[in-house]
Protein backbone atom coordinates (compact mmCIF):
# COMPACT_ATOMS: atom_id res chain seq x y z
CA UNK A 1 0.00 0.00 0.00
CA UNK A 2 2.99 2.35 -0.61
CA UNK A 3 2.75 5.77 -2.22
CA UNK A 4 6.39 6.22 -2.35
CA UNK A 5 7.85 4.82 -5.70
CA UNK A 6 7.40 7.79 -7.79
CA UNK A 7 9.47 8.49 -10.85
CA UNK A 8 9.84 11.97 -11.58
CA UNK A 9 8.93 15.22 -10.91
CA UNK A 10 5.09 16.04 -10.20
CA UNK A 11 5.10 18.30 -13.86
CA UNK A 12 6.39 15.69 -15.97
CA UNK A 13 4.47 12.95 -14.29
CA UNK A 14 1.49 14.90 -15.57
CA UNK A 15 2.65 15.68 -18.79
CA UNK A 16 3.51 12.08 -19.34
CA UNK A 17 -0.04 10.87 -18.31
CA UNK A 18 -1.75 13.14 -20.49
CA UNK A 19 0.61 11.52 -23.19
CA UNK A 20 -0.39 8.38 -22.78
CA UNK A 21 -3.76 8.85 -22.38
CA UNK A 22 -4.09 11.29 -25.86
CA UNK A 23 -2.55 7.88 -27.74
CA UNK A 24 -4.62 6.16 -26.40
CA UNK A 25 -7.30 8.48 -27.28
CA UNK A 26 -6.10 9.11 -30.79
CA UNK A 27 -4.60 5.74 -31.85
CA UNK A 28 -8.32 3.99 -30.82
CA UNK A 29 -10.08 6.89 -33.00
CA UNK A 30 -7.78 5.99 -36.24
CA UNK A 31 -8.55 2.07 -35.70
CA UNK A 32 -12.26 2.95 -35.51
CA UNK A 33 -15.63 2.93 -33.95
CA UNK A 34 -15.32 -0.32 -31.69
CA UNK A 35 -11.93 0.85 -30.12
CA UNK A 36 -13.12 4.04 -29.66
CA UNK A 37 -15.78 2.27 -27.03
CA UNK A 38 -12.88 0.32 -26.05
CA UNK A 39 -11.34 3.90 -25.01
CA UNK A 40 -13.80 5.48 -23.49
CA UNK A 41 -14.38 2.12 -20.97
CA UNK A 42 -10.45 3.10 -20.40
CA UNK A 43 -11.09 6.08 -19.17
CA UNK A 44 -14.24 5.04 -17.33
CA UNK A 45 -12.58 3.00 -15.15
CA UNK A 46 -9.69 4.75 -15.02
CA UNK A 47 -11.33 7.10 -12.96
CA UNK A 48 -13.04 4.31 -11.33
CA UNK A 49 -10.12 2.97 -10.57
CA UNK A 50 -8.60 6.03 -9.34
CA UNK A 51 -11.45 6.39 -6.63
CA UNK A 52 -10.99 2.81 -5.06
CA UNK A 53 -6.98 3.46 -4.87
CA UNK A 54 -7.58 6.60 -2.99
CA UNK A 55 -9.70 4.94 -0.62
CA UNK A 56 -7.04 1.93 -0.31
CA UNK A 57 -3.90 4.71 -0.13
CA UNK A 58 -5.46 5.68 3.47
CA UNK A 59 -5.88 2.63 4.43
CA UNK A 60 -9.64 1.85 3.75
CA UNK A 61 -10.04 -1.78 1.42
CA UNK A 62 -13.73 -0.94 -0.31
CA UNK A 63 -15.37 -3.90 -1.76
CA UNK A 64 -18.83 -2.32 -2.20
CA UNK A 65 -17.25 0.74 -4.64
CA UNK A 66 -20.43 -0.32 -7.09
CA UNK A 67 -22.83 1.21 -4.45
CA UNK A 68 -21.20 4.57 -5.71
CA UNK A 69 -20.53 3.92 -9.59
CA UNK A 70 -23.95 2.75 -10.01
CA UNK A 71 -25.91 5.66 -7.81
CA UNK A 72 -24.32 8.00 -10.49
CA UNK A 73 -25.40 5.90 -13.09
CA UNK A 74 -29.25 6.10 -11.68
CA UNK A 75 -28.78 9.91 -10.38
CA UNK A 76 -27.16 10.71 -13.95
CA UNK A 77 -30.14 8.90 -15.73
CA UNK A 78 -32.86 10.04 -13.08
CA UNK A 79 -31.76 13.65 -13.23
CA UNK A 80 -31.52 13.73 -16.91
CA UNK A 81 -35.04 11.34 -17.62
CA UNK A 82 -37.46 12.78 -14.75
CA UNK A 83 -36.00 15.86 -14.17
CA UNK A 84 -35.41 17.25 -17.40
CA UNK A 85 -31.71 18.14 -16.58
CA UNK A 86 -29.32 18.87 -19.68
CA UNK A 87 -27.57 15.76 -19.65
CA UNK A 88 -24.16 17.20 -19.47
CA UNK A 89 -25.16 19.15 -16.28
CA UNK A 90 -26.75 15.98 -14.88
CA UNK A 91 -23.12 14.12 -15.69
CA UNK A 92 -21.40 16.59 -12.78
CA UNK A 93 -24.42 17.24 -10.55
CA UNK A 94 -25.43 13.11 -10.03
CA UNK A 95 -22.34 12.17 -8.94
CA UNK A 96 -22.81 14.33 -6.17
CA UNK A 97 -25.35 11.60 -4.73
CA UNK A 98 -22.02 9.93 -4.76
CA UNK A 99 -20.22 12.22 -2.80
CA UNK A 100 -23.12 12.23 -0.20
CA UNK A 101 -23.15 8.53 -0.04
CA UNK A 102 -19.38 8.19 0.12
CA UNK A 103 -19.45 11.03 3.11
CA UNK A 104 -22.27 8.90 5.13
CA UNK A 105 -20.33 5.49 4.42
CA UNK A 106 -17.18 7.20 4.95
CA UNK A 107 -18.62 8.21 8.72
CA UNK A 108 -19.37 4.61 9.90
CA UNK A 109 -16.56 3.48 7.89
CA UNK A 110 -13.57 5.30 9.51
CA UNK A 111 -14.63 3.86 13.16
CA UNK A 112 -14.14 0.55 11.89
CA UNK A 113 -10.92 -1.77 11.69
CA UNK A 114 -9.24 -3.00 8.67
CA UNK A 115 -11.26 -5.36 7.12
CA UNK A 116 -14.75 -4.72 8.64
CA UNK A 117 -14.59 -1.85 6.50
CA UNK A 118 -14.48 -3.99 3.51
CA UNK A 119 -17.39 -6.49 4.88
CA UNK A 120 -19.01 -3.30 5.34
CA UNK A 121 -19.19 -1.92 2.17
CA UNK A 122 -19.24 -5.60 0.65
CA UNK A 123 -22.89 -5.39 2.49
CA UNK A 124 -24.19 -1.91 1.29
CA UNK A 125 -24.37 -3.35 -2.01
CA UNK A 126 -27.65 -5.91 -2.22
CA UNK A 127 -29.32 -3.00 -0.47
CA UNK A 128 -28.20 -0.16 -3.38
CA UNK A 129 -29.43 -3.42 -5.83
CA UNK A 130 -32.81 -3.72 -4.07
CA UNK A 131 -33.55 -0.20 -4.23
CA UNK A 132 -33.41 0.43 -7.70
CA UNK A 133 -35.82 -2.50 -8.07
CA UNK A 134 -38.27 -1.94 -5.42
CA UNK A 135 -41.73 -0.62 -6.75
CA UNK A 136 -42.03 2.26 -4.55
CA UNK A 137 -38.67 3.42 -6.75
CA UNK A 138 -40.09 2.01 -9.90
CA UNK A 139 -41.23 5.34 -11.46
CA UNK A 140 -37.79 6.59 -11.16
CA UNK A 141 -35.60 3.42 -11.93
CA UNK A 142 -37.98 1.33 -13.87
CA UNK A 143 -37.22 -1.43 -12.02
CA UNK A 144 -35.67 -4.44 -12.93
CA UNK A 145 -36.27 -3.25 -16.75
CA UNK A 146 -33.30 -0.77 -16.32
CA UNK A 147 -33.47 3.04 -17.86
CA UNK A 148 -32.13 3.72 -21.53
CA UNK A 149 -31.13 6.95 -20.82
CA UNK A 150 -31.69 10.15 -23.36
CA UNK A 151 -28.25 10.49 -25.87
CA UNK A 152 -25.25 12.66 -25.01
CA UNK A 153 -25.37 16.37 -26.47
CA UNK A 154 -22.43 16.21 -27.74
CA UNK A 155 -21.54 14.90 -31.70
CA UNK A 156 -20.02 11.41 -30.98
CA UNK A 157 -17.00 11.90 -31.81
CA UNK A 158 -16.53 14.21 -28.96
CA UNK A 159 -17.09 11.34 -26.28
CA UNK A 160 -13.79 10.02 -26.18
CA UNK A 161 -12.30 13.17 -26.27
CA UNK A 162 -14.46 14.22 -23.46
CA UNK A 163 -13.96 10.94 -21.56
CA UNK A 164 -10.23 11.69 -22.05
CA UNK A 165 -10.24 14.84 -20.60
CA UNK A 166 -12.08 13.59 -17.56
CA UNK A 167 -9.67 11.27 -16.94
CA UNK A 168 -6.87 13.54 -16.98
CA UNK A 169 -9.00 15.64 -14.48
CA UNK A 170 -9.08 13.23 -11.84
CA UNK A 171 -5.94 12.49 -12.38
CA UNK A 172 -5.03 15.97 -11.37
CA UNK A 173 -7.31 15.76 -8.53
CA UNK A 174 -5.53 12.90 -7.16
CA UNK A 175 -2.27 14.74 -7.69
CA UNK A 176 -3.19 17.58 -5.86
CA UNK A 177 -4.10 15.77 -2.90
CA UNK A 178 -1.16 13.83 -2.71
CA UNK A 179 0.74 16.88 -2.99
CA UNK A 180 -1.01 19.18 -0.36
CA UNK A 181 -1.18 19.06 3.35
CA UNK A 182 -4.07 16.49 3.49
CA UNK A 183 -2.05 14.03 1.10
CA UNK A 184 0.77 14.27 4.38
CA UNK A 185 -1.74 13.15 6.71
CA UNK A 186 -3.69 10.49 4.37
CA UNK A 187 0.26 8.70 3.87
CA UNK A 188 0.52 8.88 7.68
CA UNK A 189 -2.97 7.45 8.11
CA UNK A 190 -2.56 4.70 5.77
CA UNK A 191 1.19 3.76 7.40
CA UNK A 192 0.51 4.12 11.49
CA UNK A 193 -3.24 5.43 12.40
CA UNK A 194 -2.26 5.29 15.58
CA UNK A 195 0.93 7.88 15.14
CA UNK A 196 -0.95 9.75 12.81
CA UNK A 197 -3.30 10.43 15.82
CA UNK A 198 -0.41 11.29 18.15
CA UNK A 199 1.33 13.81 15.29
CA UNK A 200 -2.48 15.67 15.65
CA UNK A 201 -4.06 14.43 12.45
CA UNK A 202 -7.57 13.45 13.14
CA UNK A 203 -7.77 10.20 11.01
CA UNK A 204 -11.48 9.81 10.93
CA UNK A 205 -12.32 13.08 9.68
CA UNK A 206 -9.62 12.56 6.76
CA UNK A 207 -11.01 9.47 6.14
CA UNK A 208 -14.80 10.81 5.92
CA UNK A 209 -13.54 13.27 3.14
CA UNK A 210 -11.86 10.85 1.33
CA UNK A 211 -14.78 8.39 1.42
CA UNK A 212 -16.21 11.52 -0.06
CA UNK A 213 -13.99 12.48 -2.68
CA UNK A 214 -13.81 8.56 -3.56
CA UNK A 215 -17.70 8.27 -3.91
CA UNK A 216 -17.92 11.47 -6.25
CA UNK A 217 -15.24 10.20 -8.48
CA UNK A 218 -16.89 6.44 -8.52
CA UNK A 219 -20.15 7.96 -9.43
CA UNK A 220 -19.07 9.98 -11.85
CA UNK A 221 -17.20 7.05 -13.83
CA UNK A 222 -20.64 5.37 -13.05
CA UNK A 223 -22.46 8.57 -14.63
CA UNK A 224 -20.03 8.44 -17.89
CA UNK A 225 -20.10 4.69 -18.23
CA UNK A 226 -23.88 5.55 -19.02
CA UNK A 227 -23.84 9.02 -20.76
CA UNK A 228 -20.36 8.09 -22.89
CA UNK A 229 -21.08 4.26 -23.81
CA UNK A 230 -24.11 2.39 -22.63
CA UNK A 231 -27.10 4.75 -22.63
CA UNK A 232 -28.36 2.36 -20.20
CA UNK A 233 -29.00 1.99 -16.79
CA UNK A 234 -29.08 -1.72 -15.32
CA UNK A 235 -29.65 -2.35 -11.37
CA UNK A 236 -26.97 -4.53 -11.67
CA UNK A 237 -24.51 -2.09 -11.83
CA UNK A 238 -24.57 -1.99 -7.96
CA UNK A 239 -22.35 -5.18 -8.13
CA UNK A 240 -25.05 -7.26 -7.04
CA UNK A 241 -25.47 -10.42 -7.30
CA UNK A 242 -22.75 -10.16 -10.28
CA UNK A 243 -19.48 -8.90 -7.69
CA UNK A 244 -17.62 -8.03 -11.07
CA UNK A 245 -18.40 -4.04 -11.04
CA UNK A 246 -17.09 -3.75 -7.46
CA UNK A 247 -13.53 -6.14 -8.33
CA UNK A 248 -12.45 -4.66 -11.31
CA UNK A 249 -11.13 -1.41 -10.31
CA UNK A 250 -9.40 -3.25 -7.66
CA UNK A 251 -8.05 -5.77 -9.92
CA UNK A 252 -6.91 -2.70 -12.20
CA UNK A 253 -5.44 -0.74 -9.41
CA UNK A 254 -3.51 -3.40 -7.81
CA UNK A 255 -1.91 -5.24 -10.83
CA UNK A 256 -0.99 -2.05 -12.14
CA UNK A 257 0.50 -0.94 -9.19
CA UNK A 258 -1.92 1.05 -6.81
CA UNK A 259 0.77 3.33 -4.87
CA UNK A 260 0.77 5.53 -7.26
CA UNK A 261 -1.77 6.69 -10.11
CA UNK A 262 0.56 5.79 -13.43
CA UNK A 263 0.27 2.71 -12.03
CA UNK A 264 -3.66 2.99 -11.74
CA UNK A 265 -3.36 4.07 -15.46
CA UNK A 266 -0.73 1.39 -16.33
CA UNK A 267 -3.41 -1.32 -15.02
CA UNK A 268 -6.12 -0.06 -16.25
CA UNK A 269 -5.07 0.41 -20.24
CA UNK A 270 -3.32 -3.15 -20.00
CA UNK A 271 -6.27 -4.99 -18.40
CA UNK A 272 -9.46 -3.01 -19.39
CA UNK A 273 -8.93 -4.14 -23.36
CA UNK A 274 -7.67 -7.54 -21.94
CA UNK A 275 -10.82 -7.98 -19.94
CA UNK A 276 -13.22 -7.30 -22.99
CA UNK A 277 -11.53 -9.94 -25.16
CA UNK A 278 -11.77 -12.68 -22.72
CA UNK A 279 -15.11 -11.79 -22.04
CA UNK A 280 -16.08 -11.74 -25.68
CA UNK A 281 -13.73 -15.09 -26.65
CA UNK A 282 -15.29 -16.75 -23.59
CA UNK A 283 -19.11 -15.66 -24.29
CA UNK A 284 -18.31 -17.91 -27.41
CA UNK A 285 -17.95 -20.64 -25.64
CA UNK A 286 -20.31 -20.51 -22.11
CA UNK A 287 -22.89 -18.19 -20.60
CA UNK A 288 -20.59 -17.56 -17.66
CA UNK A 289 -17.64 -15.51 -19.39
CA UNK A 290 -17.66 -12.62 -17.54
CA UNK A 291 -17.19 -14.65 -13.94
CA UNK A 292 -14.32 -16.63 -15.78
CA UNK A 293 -12.95 -13.91 -16.97
CA UNK A 294 -13.19 -13.08 -12.99
CA UNK A 295 -11.24 -16.04 -12.43
CA UNK A 296 -8.71 -15.67 -14.75
CA UNK A 297 -7.56 -12.32 -13.55
CA UNK A 298 -8.10 -13.19 -9.82
CA UNK A 299 -5.08 -15.76 -10.67
CA UNK A 300 -3.65 -13.26 -12.55
CA UNK A 301 -3.66 -10.94 -9.38
CA UNK A 302 -1.65 -13.36 -7.45
CA UNK A 303 0.45 -14.22 -9.74
CA UNK A 304 2.12 -10.31 -9.92
CA UNK A 305 1.80 -9.70 -6.78
CA UNK A 306 3.63 -13.18 -5.92
CA UNK A 307 6.89 -11.38 -8.26
CA UNK A 308 5.61 -7.73 -7.76
CA UNK A 309 4.09 -6.91 -4.10
CA UNK A 310 3.59 -3.00 -5.21
CA UNK A 311 2.28 -4.04 -8.77
CA UNK A 312 3.65 -3.93 -12.56
CA UNK A 313 4.50 -0.04 -12.17
CA UNK A 314 5.60 -0.10 -8.53
CA UNK A 315 8.19 -3.20 -9.78
CA UNK A 316 9.56 -0.59 -12.47
CA UNK A 317 9.82 2.46 -10.16
CA UNK A 318 11.59 0.33 -7.37
CA UNK A 319 14.04 -1.28 -10.60
CA UNK A 320 14.85 2.05 -11.38
CA UNK A 321 15.30 4.02 -8.01
CA UNK A 322 17.40 0.67 -7.14
CA UNK A 323 19.71 1.68 -9.65
CA UNK A 324 19.70 5.55 -9.43
CA UNK A 325 20.73 4.65 -5.67
CA UNK A 326 24.07 3.07 -6.98
CA UNK A 327 24.98 5.29 -9.15
CA UNK A 328 24.74 8.48 -6.22
CA UNK A 329 26.87 6.00 -4.27
CA UNK A 330 28.99 5.39 -6.89
CA UNK A 331 28.78 9.43 -7.37
CA UNK A 332 29.72 9.58 -3.45
CA UNK A 333 32.27 7.14 -3.10
CA UNK A 334 34.49 8.58 -6.55
CA UNK A 335 33.85 12.24 -4.43
CA UNK A 336 35.51 10.19 -0.93
CA UNK A 337 38.37 8.89 -2.63
CA UNK A 338 39.63 12.52 -4.60
CA UNK A 339 39.19 13.61 -0.75
CA UNK A 340 41.29 11.08 0.80
CA UNK A 341 43.63 11.04 -2.31
CA UNK A 342 44.00 14.92 -2.34
CA UNK A 343 44.92 15.20 1.65
CA UNK B 1 -0.45 24.84 39.37
CA UNK B 2 0.65 21.76 38.12
CA UNK B 3 0.60 21.55 33.40
CA UNK B 4 -0.07 17.79 33.49
CA UNK B 5 -1.77 15.92 36.77
CA UNK B 6 -2.72 12.29 36.44
CA UNK B 7 -4.66 11.04 39.50
CA UNK B 8 -5.82 7.34 40.37
CA UNK B 9 -4.87 5.68 36.74
CA UNK B 10 -5.73 2.28 36.62
CA UNK B 11 -4.95 0.54 33.33
CA UNK B 12 -6.01 -3.41 32.95
CA UNK B 13 -4.78 -5.67 29.87
CA UNK B 14 -7.62 -8.40 30.50
CA UNK B 15 -6.06 -10.05 33.77
CA UNK B 16 -2.54 -7.98 33.73
CA UNK B 17 -2.76 -4.27 36.01
CA UNK B 18 -0.58 -2.49 34.03
CA UNK B 19 -0.83 1.10 35.92
CA UNK B 20 -2.46 0.23 39.31
CA UNK B 21 -3.65 3.70 41.03
CA UNK B 22 -0.72 6.38 39.33
CA UNK B 23 -0.31 9.21 40.66
CA UNK B 24 1.95 11.83 38.97
CA UNK B 25 2.10 15.53 38.48
CA UNK B 26 4.57 17.49 36.45
CA UNK B 27 4.82 21.56 36.41
CA UNK B 28 5.29 23.85 33.25
CA UNK B 29 9.33 24.04 32.47
CA UNK B 30 10.15 21.08 34.79
CA UNK B 31 12.31 18.48 33.74
CA UNK B 32 11.22 15.36 35.19
CA UNK B 33 12.36 11.36 35.50
CA UNK B 34 10.54 8.41 35.09
CA UNK B 35 12.38 5.14 35.77
CA UNK B 36 11.58 1.62 36.81
CA UNK B 37 12.51 -1.99 35.68
CA UNK B 38 11.06 -3.37 32.46
CA UNK B 39 7.57 -3.85 32.67
CA UNK B 40 6.81 -1.20 35.30
CA UNK B 41 3.90 0.67 33.51
CA UNK B 42 6.18 3.14 31.85
CA UNK B 43 5.29 3.21 28.59
CA UNK B 44 1.66 2.34 29.53
CA UNK B 45 1.31 5.80 31.38
CA UNK B 46 2.59 7.77 28.51
CA UNK B 47 -0.19 5.74 26.24
CA UNK B 48 -2.38 6.54 28.37
CA UNK B 49 -2.01 10.71 29.19
CA UNK B 50 -1.83 10.93 24.84
CA UNK B 51 -4.61 8.90 24.53
CA UNK B 52 -3.57 5.63 22.79
CA UNK B 53 -5.91 3.91 25.52
CA UNK B 54 -8.63 5.26 27.63
CA UNK B 55 -7.98 4.18 31.70
CA UNK B 56 -9.95 1.94 33.44
CA UNK B 57 -10.04 4.62 36.29
CA UNK B 58 -8.76 7.71 37.36
CA UNK B 59 -8.63 11.25 36.09
CA UNK B 60 -5.91 13.32 33.63
CA UNK B 61 -5.89 17.04 33.00
CA UNK B 62 -3.77 18.73 31.09
CA UNK B 63 -3.43 22.64 31.28
CA UNK B 64 -6.64 22.30 33.74
CA UNK B 65 -8.41 20.37 30.87
CA UNK B 66 -10.12 16.96 31.77
CA UNK B 67 -8.82 15.13 29.02
CA UNK B 68 -8.96 11.61 30.30
CA UNK B 69 -11.27 10.87 27.18
CA UNK B 70 -10.05 13.31 24.25
CA UNK B 71 -9.25 11.83 21.17
CA UNK B 72 -5.00 11.64 20.55
CA UNK B 73 -5.03 14.38 18.02
CA UNK B 74 -7.06 16.85 19.88
CA UNK B 75 -4.39 16.49 22.99
CA UNK B 76 -1.28 17.01 20.22
CA UNK B 77 -3.45 20.06 19.60
CA UNK B 78 -3.66 21.30 23.22
CA UNK B 79 0.48 20.81 22.96
CA UNK B 80 1.53 17.32 23.76
CA UNK B 81 3.62 15.46 22.09
CA UNK B 82 6.15 11.92 22.66
CA UNK B 83 8.05 9.66 20.97
CA UNK B 84 7.40 5.92 21.07
CA UNK B 85 10.50 3.71 22.55
CA UNK B 86 9.59 1.13 19.59
CA UNK B 87 10.07 3.67 16.57
CA UNK B 88 6.83 3.66 14.59
CA UNK B 89 7.39 6.30 11.37
CA UNK B 90 5.57 6.51 8.42
CA UNK B 91 7.42 4.12 5.72
CA UNK B 92 5.77 5.88 2.94
CA UNK B 93 6.93 9.54 3.64
CA UNK B 94 10.37 10.62 3.08
CA UNK B 95 12.41 11.09 6.34
CA UNK B 96 11.87 14.91 5.91
CA UNK B 97 8.25 14.68 5.90
CA UNK B 98 7.63 12.31 8.49
CA UNK B 99 8.55 14.87 10.69
CA UNK B 100 6.87 17.93 8.31
CA UNK B 101 4.02 15.95 8.63
CA UNK B 102 3.93 16.37 12.54
CA UNK B 103 4.94 20.18 12.35
CA UNK B 104 1.78 20.36 9.93
CA UNK B 105 -0.73 18.76 12.34
CA UNK B 106 0.99 19.01 15.88
CA UNK B 107 -0.10 22.14 18.03
CA UNK B 108 0.00 24.45 15.41
CA UNK B 109 -1.94 24.25 11.68
CA UNK B 110 0.84 24.95 9.25
CA UNK B 111 1.48 24.82 5.45
CA UNK B 112 3.82 22.01 3.82
CA UNK B 113 6.59 24.58 2.89
CA UNK B 114 6.86 25.97 6.67
CA UNK B 115 6.60 22.84 7.86
CA UNK B 116 9.43 21.54 6.01
CA UNK B 117 12.10 24.32 6.84
CA UNK B 118 11.33 23.48 10.27
CA UNK B 119 12.00 19.82 9.75
CA UNK B 120 15.16 20.27 8.17
CA UNK B 121 15.97 21.94 11.11
CA UNK B 122 15.46 19.42 13.19
CA UNK B 123 17.02 16.94 11.84
CA UNK B 124 20.28 19.23 11.75
CA UNK B 125 19.79 19.24 15.39
CA UNK B 126 19.73 15.30 15.62
CA UNK B 127 22.22 15.06 13.33
CA UNK B 128 20.01 12.66 11.05
CA UNK B 129 20.13 15.28 7.80
CA UNK B 130 21.69 13.40 5.50
CA UNK B 131 19.21 10.88 5.21
CA UNK B 132 16.59 13.58 4.63
CA UNK B 133 15.31 12.77 1.60
CA UNK B 134 15.79 8.56 2.37
CA UNK B 135 13.00 6.15 3.04
CA UNK B 136 12.74 5.28 7.01
CA UNK B 137 12.72 1.89 6.39
CA UNK B 138 16.44 2.36 5.27
CA UNK B 139 17.55 3.31 8.56
CA UNK B 140 19.23 1.70 11.66
CA UNK B 141 17.59 1.62 14.88
CA UNK B 142 19.18 4.67 16.40
CA UNK B 143 18.22 6.53 13.52
CA UNK B 144 14.95 5.79 13.73
CA UNK B 145 15.08 6.82 17.48
CA UNK B 146 16.48 10.67 16.18
CA UNK B 147 14.09 10.12 14.18
CA UNK B 148 11.25 9.78 16.94
CA UNK B 149 13.07 12.37 18.93
CA UNK B 150 12.64 15.14 15.58
CA UNK B 151 9.05 13.99 15.03
CA UNK B 152 8.08 14.68 18.59
CA UNK B 153 9.74 17.90 18.97
CA UNK B 154 8.45 19.32 15.03
CA UNK B 155 4.91 19.26 16.97
CA UNK B 156 6.30 22.42 18.96
CA UNK B 157 4.30 21.07 21.79
CA UNK B 158 4.44 22.10 25.69
CA UNK B 159 5.24 19.24 26.92
CA UNK B 160 6.73 15.93 25.40
CA UNK B 161 7.39 12.73 26.72
CA UNK B 162 10.67 11.34 25.80
CA UNK B 163 10.38 7.22 26.16
CA UNK B 164 13.65 5.92 26.15
CA UNK B 165 14.93 7.76 23.60
CA UNK B 166 19.07 7.85 24.54
CA UNK B 167 18.52 3.20 24.33
CA UNK B 168 20.77 2.21 22.19
CA UNK B 169 22.63 5.29 21.48
CA UNK B 170 26.52 5.68 21.78
CA UNK B 171 29.44 8.13 22.24
CA UNK B 172 28.39 11.74 19.24
CA UNK B 173 24.72 10.68 19.26
CA UNK B 174 24.12 9.95 23.03
CA UNK B 175 25.79 13.42 23.55
CA UNK B 176 24.34 15.05 20.70
CA UNK B 177 20.69 13.90 21.77
CA UNK B 178 21.13 14.67 25.38
CA UNK B 179 22.28 18.28 24.60
CA UNK B 180 19.46 19.24 22.26
CA UNK B 181 17.38 17.55 25.51
CA UNK B 182 18.79 19.83 28.04
CA UNK B 183 18.29 23.12 25.30
CA UNK B 184 14.90 22.26 25.12
CA UNK B 185 14.48 22.18 29.02
CA UNK B 186 16.63 25.27 29.07
CA UNK B 187 14.17 26.78 26.54
CA UNK B 188 10.92 26.00 28.77
CA UNK B 189 9.90 23.05 27.75
CA UNK B 190 8.43 20.55 29.66
CA UNK B 191 9.55 17.13 29.72
CA UNK B 192 8.43 14.02 30.99
CA UNK B 193 11.81 11.75 30.03
CA UNK B 194 11.42 7.89 30.79
CA UNK B 195 14.97 5.61 30.89
CA UNK B 196 15.64 2.63 31.90
CA UNK B 197 19.06 2.95 32.64
CA UNK B 198 19.68 5.65 35.50
CA UNK B 199 22.83 7.06 34.68
CA UNK B 200 21.70 9.86 31.41
CA UNK B 201 18.49 10.81 33.79
CA UNK B 202 20.93 11.33 37.09
CA UNK B 203 22.71 14.17 35.64
CA UNK B 204 19.31 15.98 33.68
CA UNK B 205 16.38 15.45 35.53
CA UNK B 206 15.43 18.11 38.50
CA UNK B 207 12.95 15.51 39.56
CA UNK B 208 12.60 11.30 39.54
CA UNK B 209 9.63 9.36 39.44
CA UNK B 210 10.28 5.56 40.59
CA UNK B 211 7.71 3.26 38.70
CA UNK B 212 7.18 -0.79 39.76
CA UNK B 213 4.39 -2.82 39.08
CA UNK B 214 2.47 -0.48 37.77
CA UNK B 215 2.52 1.99 40.88
CA UNK B 216 4.63 4.65 41.96
CA UNK B 217 7.04 3.54 43.84
CA UNK B 218 9.35 6.37 45.25
CA UNK B 219 9.63 10.12 44.06
CA UNK B 220 12.53 13.13 45.21
CA UNK B 221 15.32 14.91 43.75
CA UNK B 222 18.27 12.46 42.25
CA UNK B 223 19.80 12.13 45.25
CA UNK B 224 17.01 11.75 47.56
CA UNK B 225 15.43 8.62 44.92
CA UNK B 226 19.00 7.11 45.18
CA UNK B 227 19.51 7.15 48.59
CA UNK B 228 15.67 5.85 49.50
CA UNK B 229 15.96 2.33 51.09
CA UNK B 230 13.14 1.27 49.39
CA UNK B 231 14.32 2.03 45.78
CA UNK B 232 17.46 0.86 46.44
CA UNK B 233 16.48 -2.55 47.67
CA UNK B 234 13.85 -2.98 45.02
CA UNK B 235 15.26 -1.52 41.98
CA UNK B 236 18.71 0.30 42.52
CA UNK B 237 20.29 -2.67 44.34
CA UNK B 238 20.12 -4.72 41.57
CA UNK B 239 21.28 -2.81 38.74
CA UNK B 240 23.64 -0.17 40.26
CA UNK B 241 26.66 -2.59 39.18
CA UNK B 242 24.98 -1.95 35.60
CA UNK B 243 24.70 1.37 35.61
N1 LIG C 1 -1.15 -3.39 24.59
C1 LIG C 1 -0.88 -4.23 25.60
N2 LIG C 1 -1.57 -5.39 25.72
C2 LIG C 1 -1.30 -6.24 26.74
N3 LIG C 1 -0.38 -6.01 27.67
C3 LIG C 1 0.34 -4.88 27.60
C4 LIG C 1 0.13 -3.93 26.56
N4 LIG C 1 0.98 -2.89 26.75
C5 LIG C 1 1.68 -3.19 27.86
N5 LIG C 1 1.31 -4.37 28.38
C6 LIG C 1 1.84 -4.98 29.59
O1 LIG C 1 1.77 -4.03 30.61
C7 LIG C 1 2.92 -4.10 31.45
C8 LIG C 1 3.60 -2.75 31.46
O2 LIG C 1 4.24 -2.57 30.22
P1 LIG C 1 4.97 -1.22 29.82
O3 LIG C 1 4.10 -0.08 30.15
O4 LIG C 1 5.40 -1.35 28.40
O5 LIG C 1 6.23 -1.24 30.78
P2 LIG C 1 7.57 -0.42 30.73
O6 LIG C 1 7.45 0.63 29.66
O7 LIG C 1 7.72 0.16 32.08
O8 LIG C 1 8.66 -1.41 30.43
C9 LIG C 1 3.78 -5.22 30.89
O9 LIG C 1 3.53 -6.40 31.62
C10 LIG C 1 3.31 -5.35 29.46
O10 LIG C 1 3.49 -6.66 29.01
MG1 LIG D 1 8.57 1.01 28.01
Amino acid sequence: MSMKLDLGSTFIRAIAVAVVLAIVAAASTIMGTYPTLIAITIMVFFVYSLSWSLLANTGMVSLGQALFFALGAYAYGIFAISYGMNPIAALFVGPVMGALAGLAVGFISARLRDWYVGIFTFALTPAGYALAVSSQLQPWTAGAVGLATPRFPLGSSLWLPFATVLAFAAYLVIMIIKKRRIGYALSAINNDETAAGTVGINARLYKTIVFGISGYMAALAGAMFVALYTSYIAPDYFGYPDISYSVWPIFYSMIGGMGSPEGVLLGTVLLDPLETAIRSWLSGISVVGGNLALVIFGLLLVVVLLKAPKGIYGYVAKYVESRKARARRAAEAGTKAEVSTGQ
Amino acid sequence: MSMLEVSGVVKRFGGLTALNGVELSVRGGELVGIIGPNGAGKTTLVNVVMGVYYPDSGRITFDGHDITRMPPHRRAKMGLSRTYQVPRPFNDLKVIDNVAVAAMYGSKDLPVGEAREIAEDLLRRVRLAERAEDYPESLSVVELRKLELARALAQEAKLVFLDEVSAGLVGEDLREVLSVVRELHEGGMTIVMIEHVMKVIFNLAERIVVMMNGQKLAEGTPSEVSSDARVVESYLGRRWSEV
